[in-house]
């Protein structure tokens, strides 16, 4: 499990998930009623595609334990055509990088 | 059933698909032009995460033809000489094209792309993708999304058309067309990924290219060439990134456990390593005891290590997290590197779909491009695109050849193909649906591991040290065989599952294909690409050859049966298409 879902940040997009839209492997759907959730998280690529296109945050990555992962995450959000990347730090540190 | 008219019909909207149909409709705005993508074409397929090189390009000073030299040094001097040409030299129009859709780049002082290594230009590649979609909606042609090919409709030996899965709703639509295109991209999941459980699709390839057109072009009766030359990538450990922007980039040496240079202890064919032999020595190291292997980024300043995680984020997120779970800036920590997982892609390596210098497989109609087309390795994204637009010009010079299916035989054909594609599907009115679907999963995602476990033992996958032996090759052989005959009783309840069954039913069948490949050439020719325990040396006089397969077209319903044909290497690259046809002249065996 990669994709971090926020429960409570997801809004649903008004029924049109723009996460589910852009998965390559179509993994995120959007259940008649809650947020959006995976079909099947172990299968996700990380690409970052739905985090990007999150107007909430409620999306994020890390590295699973059997990749080394120690709890780090990667959250996007867009700024004026920009992506603002927030990198939290096992120690709860939080750094931006805007690319 | 829907039935869907058009001119020209593409699988994949990838790098290849969306240049296929942006030509098309340059030589041709009135004629109708279809994408099919599996996915969205804002971020499907390789592209999704960006990029941050053009891997292939015309630094001032090479020409076509020092491309061309250059890929057959990389590849034991077998690639098809026609293919990699005709590509080579459309490669800088491709990458202008990119900068005019939006593609930031560097520029040296002199305002030309700024060069990485002798055939790439570095990029700001994060947004390659949406860019490309955006060019694709702007040029006209109609994209389905979220549309999945799942069969070829064949009249008479000719393609018509495609059957295609809607996921939004399980419905089916039988496309006609007067020339269909394969550009979904190579295959990934045939061998199992470096990591298991949670990290099972770390893989450096999308593991959503899953060699559906690929399969389908076989079941048709197209000829598929060299899939025993496995693509198998030096990538980064536990997240799969690639490693050239640190290579390359900013040339960082590669250095084993102890510290040591390792690249210069050992002889290569020429002086400096190809990419094969980098990743033959690494694993040699490895082998040593003296792995893992890095790529030491220690000597970078602060600056370097900053820029490395920007191009990172703008290409491979998770790299970024690796370091900050070690709790390292990147210029702190040397990057473990490793082998991935085998993998048939021909944008990279040689597998893949056996076409001539236009473009066209050997089924009248069908036509190939990009990671699914084979013989022409290190076209990459711009090699891709170029084989896209120039499939769509040998299919305009070929439309007057096209005539309407009888309806008769049409009925029959999609009707065939509908019954293979929904043939998993559980009757409606089961009323145990709900436990069902979790089964179906669980039972489509064993099937696909035990295919992986398989291969990995006995067909030189990474736990094998990506080695074999006839013994084990005939060994897999049977597995297999009994595998597909096992996959046929999976089941799926809806869309997404039906597509999940097709995509482990198309790995079966390539897999079998493979193996009937690998065991065939008896050398090894390629560094741990195509390595034979039993056949250890490189044979020129007998193996300067390609080693095609193709499935006869009336044997693809029960059993496999298939034939090897012998295909003499194409040592020239005349320009009027007559070289390469005749290469198709050559004896079965
Ligand atoms: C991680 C990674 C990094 C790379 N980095 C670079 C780089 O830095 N520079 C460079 O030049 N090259 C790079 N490449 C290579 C390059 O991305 C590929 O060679 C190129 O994208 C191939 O184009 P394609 O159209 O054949 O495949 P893709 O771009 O993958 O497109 C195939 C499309 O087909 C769709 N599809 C698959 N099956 C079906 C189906 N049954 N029905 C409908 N649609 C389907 C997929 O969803 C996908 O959109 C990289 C590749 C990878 C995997
Ligand atoms: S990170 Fe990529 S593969 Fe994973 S759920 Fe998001 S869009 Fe899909
Ligand atoms: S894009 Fe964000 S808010 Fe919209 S459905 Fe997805 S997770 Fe929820």
């Amino acid at each position: 499990m990669t994709l971090l879902i926020n429960s409570q940040r997801c809004r649903r997009c008004g029924g049109h998930p723009r996460c589910a839209d852009v998965c390559p492997g179509n993994l995120l759907v959007l259940p008649e009623r809650g947020h959006i959730v995976s079909r099947e998280p172990d299968d996700c690529w990380d690409c970052g595609a739905c985090i990007k296109v999150c107007p909430q945050q409620a999306l994020a990555v890390s590295l699973p334990p059997e990749a080394g992962g120690q709890g780090s995450t990667l959250r996007a959000k867009q700024i004026a055509g920009k992506i603002r990347w927030t990198l939290e730090h096992p120690d709860g540190r939080l750094e931006t990088i805007d690319l | 059933m829907d039935v869907l008219d058009t001119d020209w019909l593409i699988l994949g909207g990838g790098a290849a698909g969306i240049m296929a149909a942006i030509r098309a409709k340059e030589l041709c705005p009135t004629c109708r032009v279809t994408v099919i993508e599996k996915a969205n074409v804002q971020r499907s397929g390789c592209l999704a995460a960006g990029i941050n090189a053009i891997n292939a390009y015309l630094n001032p000073g090479e020409t076509a033809e020092s491309f061309l030299s250059y890929v057959k040094a990389e590849f034991a001097n077998l690639v098809r000489d026609d293919l990699v040409y005709t590509l080579a030299e459309r490669l800088n129009e491709m990458t202008d094209r990119l900068v005019e859709w939006g593609l930031p780049v560097f520029r040296d002082e002199q305002g030309r792309y700024l060069r990485r290594g002798r055939a790439s230009v570095q990029i700001n590649g994060e947004a390659i993708k949406p860019l490309m979609a955006a060019a694709l909606h702007q040029c006209g042609a109609e994209v389905l999304n979220h549309r999945v090919a799942t069969d070829l409709i064949v009249i008479d030996d000719r393609v018509v058309g495609a059957l295609v899965l809607n996921l939004a709703d399980g419905s089916f639509t039988a496309v006609r067309a007067k020339g269909v295109l394969i550009a979904t991209g190579g295959v990934s999941g045939i061998y199992g990924p470096n990591a298991g459980g949670a990290a099972r699709h770390k893989q450096w390839y999308s593991p959503f290219n899953a060699g559906t057109g690929l399969a389908m072009a076989a079941r048709a009766g197209a000829e598929l060439t060299s899939l025993e030359m496995r693509f198998i990538a030096l990538r980064v450990a536990h997240t799969m990134a690639p490693t050239g922007t640190l290579a390359q980039g900013v040339r960082t040496p590669h250095i084993n456990r102890l510290n040591a240079h390792y690249l210069n202890d050992y002889t290569y064919e020429q002086v400096a390593p190809t990419t094969a032999e980098r990743l033959w020595a690494t694993l040699q190291e490895e082998k040593k005891g003296r792995g893992p292997c890095y790529l030491d980024t220690r000597g970078l300043t602060s600056e370097q290590g900053e820029r490395l995680q920007k191009a990172y984020l703008s290409m491979c997120p998770t790299q970024v997290l690796q370091w900050s779970d070690a709790g390292k800036r990147p210029e702190e920590m040397p990057v473990p590197i490793t082998g991935s997982e085998p993998y048939l892609v021909g944008g990279h390596g040689m597998a893949g779909l056996w076409i001539d210098e236009r473009r066209r497989t050997t089924v009248t109609g069908l036509y190939a491009a990009g990671d699914a087309a084979g013989g022409a390795p290190k076209k990459y994204v711009t090699g891709s695109m170029a084989e896209g637009a120039i499939a769509a010009e040998t299919f305009f010079n070929e439309i007057q050849d096209w005539r309407e299916p009888r309806p008769d035989a049409w009925q029959i054909a999609v009707c065939a193909a509908l019954q293979r594609a929904r043939q998993p599907l559980e009757p409606k009115e089961d009323s145990t649906k709900g436990n069902c679907e979790n089964n179906n999963k669980s039972q489509i995602r064993r099937l696909e591991e035990q295919l992986q476990a398989v291969m990995d033992r006995w067909a030189g996958g990474r736990p094998a040290g990506y080695e074999y032996d006839a013994k084990g090759l005939l060994r897999a052989q049977q597995e297999v065989d009994y595998l597909i005959e096992a996959g046929r009783e999976i089941k799926a309840s809806e869309a997404y599952e039906l597509m999940r069954v097709h995509e482990v039913w198309d790995r079966l069948l390539l897999a079998r294909l493979l193996l009937a490949h690998m065991l065939y050439r008896q050398e090894s020719r390629w560094p741990v690409y195509q390595s034979r325990l039993d056949y250890p040396a490189r044979d020129d006089q007998r193996w300067r050859i390609f080693v095609n397969s193709r499935i006869p077209a009336q044997n693809t319903v029960t059993k496999i049966d298939l034939e090897i044909i012998e295909r003499p290497p194409v040592d020239s690259h005349g320009r009027d298409g007559q070289t390469a046809l005749s290469s198709f002249g050559g004896g079965a065996a």
